[in-house]
């Protein structure tokens, strides 16, 4: 924003045209990613806290299923609906659409929430949970240095 | 144990200072030839598997008894790595060859050029691996006037940064302009901006090319800046710029490669001749080369699957006319890995562009093929093309390219997504009551649309960065049109927000609507945050506003303050925080807390403590851990005490009509509410804790047990007592697999058993993912559920089946549909409930 007023102006009309509130909330944050020399990451930022379950499959493919708990989520009046984010492509990592969906409610209990991470193509990962309680982080190795050195007549 | 030891061990000897970087053998020094013994410059090992978590080297020493297998680990994020490692090849085609073999055991395995260090330790407890050693022939035109100094070697400077190839990293240096194709560096890379990209671009400026010699990416000013003055003494008149996404993008297929730089600085700039004669490089010590060698384009590998699915995507879609298709296919053939198919690519994606209409783009895409493969017949093909350009170029179109004004150094990236979709939903519902005294049955059916609505959702993110500052708007907004009567239309702002960061002092602070849960912040918020880091583990933050969405006809605002900490001993952080709460003028909630935090790969746990001190008890006590295994096990637990809803003053005015706290306290004390509000809020217990385990790399199993209970409430006059729920317990597996019903699916199957004081439950679900080629995606649920109320005799029974297809339009619009049916069975002894509903939608998304 180069004008910081646009940025206040905007502000304002979007306070200006709020209505009435429901009790639908909205669960995804932030998502980051950063690339180092041989991972990168993407991570996850939630609203809630919440408590990483497990995920699936273990460390390679092109759909990631995170399974984790949304803290606090049974006692509140809250309900959760689906959301979608997407993170784009650079040279070295995959697109990846991240989509959130509520527990299943057919019971009195929930079954815990799922993150479904499409990337765009097959990649190698790690799961963990963040260093705070409220996100998830992905780490995908970088493969850039798999690109032939100098000298190395074409096969 | 051992292993993790010996890794360690070999992780310390790899941090020591380089061995010499040659090892020779003394020759003949009058002006015989002599066989020289030096080392392999270059050493490649395959990477089996990497992790955050300890691994095992056993199995791959099993499996590859004939080649050194060893543990190694590196750092990423500030977080252990766990390498297993097999080497080592002397060649990249040899370890591109070894790993092509051993796919079906590893599929993660990738090359990775490794440092001469990890080969000279490894190679200590691995001597019989040691790889062949090349004889030179090297010839020493006369004697050496002076036995040479090896310099001693010189630490590396302080990494300024690492490459950043994200869409943040945008800025580069621009080392060097020239109106000849540029072909060499003057100088190696220094040790930290050997990992970052050195690449060539080409502009025409008054229709003659130009050369531009560039090393990026960086996302932050000062470290390029840092990077350019490390860069000054070979390129004095370097300087940093910002470029296009699309320019980062493309960047992979010019990428150059130079070699890291030597102990020993090379200047560049003219150096008067020494007085005394320069002594002669010796073989023990060769000093550096006068011309560096030339910088060559990363070359081609071997192609693989999904480089020939995209060359078949764009050879089609050019033969049937759809040049963006075409475009947009080899485009990504291009950025990936240089394979058999990147000549041919570079060929049709400049044709494709011809074909569009683009040609100045397609020029440039030929060009740089010619500079890429200047022998063949492909080039010659080429350069038929491009004359044919010059032929059809007419003068009057001539563009005469003005000198642009330096953009300012700054980013400025708007992202997010908006979406609309239309909802739709009815229900049928039949009743048949039994009448016990004349036996007789009374049937009544309702059908109704309980649901037509259109749902926009706006998910903005703009972002402008200075050196100095990283501004931030964020909007997240849903809007809900409501086309059945009686229903309004509902905006929902959940966040709308400005942020700002000084990147220099480290303050930052955030104004607006905005989410809570952090600093004794319950729910989402009108207001600003405000932080000052006073050291990198210390950090001050101040809050204040109004809760969000607020159902009273209460004033309410707080104010609050915490302090963080961390990290401490590597894994340790948290907060403490005060705040206080007020309703129309009185304490609606008094708060202290902590926040307590133990991280490492392995183990992670996570407490919370919120202390209510106007009520005088605990609000919330959480505690959450994580723990994961070596061999792909995993366990969580849980324990959540809380009050529900948190306990607060307003909790008094649950089932009043009269919402206001003001107008209440016309007729009861403040003690007095505080007393109802207590009475009106139970307690929750929660208690979870599930393991989950790899069975094969497609399949895993898990299981969990969870133990809920909320206590009675008094309740009020208008608000009904609530009564204890009781322990109720749930027992859930889990399998989740992959390849059930197509190679691209995951399947999650679930089993609960549920039981309380007064009912039994049964819960079974199958979820299946599926992706169809490039575009389709479908999504599979079904739910069934079981309830068997003994207080009542009750039973329940419902069943959920749940379609979702999705197709990806465009690159960056997909559309989504979703198609469900929920069937409810009720049966008492006096009472048949039938419920059906059935509900659709359709919409798209479309990020940017």
């Amino acid at each position: 924003m180069k004008n910081p007023l646009l940025g206040v102006t905007m502000l304002i009309m979007a306070f200006t045209c709020s209505g009435i509130a429901s009790a639908q909330d909205l669960i995804l944050d932030d998502v980051e990613s950063a690339v180092d020399q041989e991972w990168a990451q993407i991570r996850v930022h939630f609203t809630m806290p919440v408590n990483y379950v497990r995920h699936f499959p273990q460390e390679r493919g092109q759909q990631l299923e995170i399974f984790l708990t949304v803290v606090g989520l049974d006692m509140q009046n809250i309900s959760l609906r689906e959301e979608t984010r997407r993170v784009a492509s650079t040279p070295i990592l995959p697109g990846a659409k991240i989509t959130f969906s509520p527990p299943l409610s057919l019971n009195l209990r929930r079954d815990p929430s799922s993150l479904s991470v499409q990337f765009d193509r097959v990649v190698n990962y790690n799961v963990r949970p963040g260093e705070d309680n409220r996100s998830i982080v992905i780490y995908l190795p970088i493969t850039h240095v798999e690109s032939k050195p100098p000298g190395v007549p074409k096969e | 144990m051992r292993s993790i030891s010996r890794a360690l061990f070999l992780l310390l000897l790899a941090n020591l200072p380089s061995p010499g970087a040659i090892a020779a053998v003394s020759g003949n020094r009058n002006g015989i030839d002599t066989a020289v013994e030096t080392a392999p410059e270059r050493y490649f090992a395959v990477t089996l598997r990497t992790s955050l978590t300890p691994i095992s080297d056993k199995q791959a020493k099993r499996d590859i008894p004939d080649r050194p297998v060893y543990l190694i680990q590196t750092k990423a994020f500030g977080k252990t790595v766990y390498n297993l490692r097999v080497g080592f090849f002397a060649t990249f085609a040899d370890a591109i060859a070894y790993r092509n073999g051993i796919r079906a055991k590893y599929p993660a395995a990738s090359v990775f050029e490794i440092e001469r260090n990890e080969y000279t330790v490894v190679l200590r407890s691995f001597p019989e691996f040691k790889l062949a050693v090349p004889k030179l022939e090297a010839k020493i035109p006369e004697p050496v006037v002076a036995p040479p100094v090896t310099p001693p070697p010189t630490p590396a400077p302080p990494a300024v940064s690492v490459g950043e190839y994200s869409p943040k990293a945008l800025f580069v240096i621009l080392l060097e302009e020239s109106t000849h194709p540029i072909t060499a560096v003057r100088s190696p890379l220094p040790e930290s901006l050997k990992n970052f990209r050195l690449y060539s671009t080409q502009t025409l400026i008054k229709d003659k090319p130009h050369y531009q010699l560039k090393l990026g990416f960086f996302e932050k000013e000062p470290d390029v800046f840092a990077a350019r003055r490390n860069m000054m003494s070979t390129y004095p008149s370097a300087k940093v710029i910002r470029i296009s996404l699309n320019e980062q993008t493309s960047s992979i297929r010019t990428a150059l490669r130079a070699p890291s730089a030597p102990v020993v600085a090379k200047p560049t700039l003219p150096v008067p001749t020494p007085p005394v004669p320069t002594p002669k490089p010796s073989l023990a010590a060769p000093s550096v080369p006068k011309a560096m060698p030339g910088v060559t384009a990363a070359p081609a590998t071997s192609g693989d699957r999904e480089a020939f699915a995209l060359m078949e995507k764009g050879r089609a879609a050019l033969a049937s006319g759809d040049n963006s298709a075409a475009i947009a296919a080899l485009d990504q053939l291009l950025r990936l890995p240089p394979n058999q198919y990147s000549q041919d690519a570079q060929e049709y994606i400049g044709l494709a562009r011809q074909r569009a209409g683009d040609i100045p783009t397609a020029r440039i895409e030929y060009e740089l093929y010619l500079r890429l493969y200047p022998v063949g017949e492909g080039s010659d093909r080429v350069r038929q093309r491009v004359a044919a350009l010059d032929a059809a170029k007419k003068p009057e179109t001539e563009v005469v390219l003005k000198p642009v004004k330096p953009r300012p150094e700054v980013l400025s990236t708007t992202s997010g997504s908006l979406s609309q979709y239309y909802y739709h939903g009815s229900s049928k519902l039949d009743t048949t009551t039994l009448s016990t005294t004349a036996n007789t049955l009374n049937q009544a059916t309702l059908t109704q649309t309980d649901q037509s609505s259109l749902v926009t959702n706006l998910n903005l993110i703009h972002r402008y960065r200075s050196e100095n500052y990283d501004n931030r708007l964020v909007i997240r907004d849903t809007f809900t049109k409501n086309f059945l009567t009686g229903q309004q239309d509902i905006n929902r702002p959940s966040s709308v927000y400005y942020e700002i960061k000084d990147r220099k002092i480290n303050y930052s602070t955030r104004f607006g609507r905005q989410p809570g849960s952090a600093g004794g912040v319950l729910s989402r918020f009108d207001g600003v945050t405000a932080g000052y880091n006073l050291t990198p583990t210390w950090r001050v933050n101040v809050v204040g506003g109004k809760p969000a969405e607020i159902p009273y006809d209460s004033d309410l605002n707080f104010y609050g303050t915490s302090v963080e900490m961390g990290p401490f001993a590597d894994h340790w952080g948290g907060s403490l925080y005060a705040m206080q709460q007020k309703v129309d003028g009185v304490v609606d909630r008094n708060a202290i807390g902590s926040e307590i935090r133990f991280f490492d790969p392995v183990f992670a746990v996570y407490g919370l403590f919120d202390y209510d001190t106007e009520f005088q008890t605990p609000n919330i006590t959480l505690i959450q851990g994580n723990w994961t295994g070596s061999s792909g096990t995993t366990a969580h637990v849980l324990y959540d005490k809380r009050k529900t809803p948190s306990l607060t003053l307003t909790n008094a005015l649950l089932g009043e009509t009269d919402t206001s706290i003001k107008s209440q306290l016309t007729t009861k004390s403040y003690e007095e509410l505080k007393q109802q509000a207590r009475d009106l809020t139970s307690t929750t217990d929660l208690i979870s804790a599930g393991v989950s385990q790899s069975l094969t790399t497609r399949w895993q199993t898990g299981f969990s047990v969870q133990s809920i209970h909320t206590s009675s409430t008094v309740g009020t006059v208008n608000q009904p007592a609530q009564p204890d729920t009781g322990k109720v317990y749930t027992y859930t597996g889990n399998l989740i697999g992959t390849g059930l019903f197509s190679p691209r699916d995951v399947s999650v199957i679930s089993v609960s058993h549920i039981t309380a004081q007064t009912y039994d439950g049964n819960s079974y679900s199958l979820t299946n993912r599926v992706l169809w080629g490039a575009n389709w995606s479908l999504d599979t649920t079904l739910s069934w559920y079981s309830q068997q109320d003994n207080s009542t005799d009750t039973k329940l029974r419902r069943f959920a089946p749940v379609l979702r297809p999705s197709y990806k339009w465009k690159e960056n619009i997909t559309l989504e549909a979703e198609l469900g049916e929920e069937r409810t069975t009720t049966q008492s002894p006096t009472t048949d409930d039938k419920t059906n509903r059935r509900y659709w939608s359709l919409g798209y998304r479309w990020d940017f």
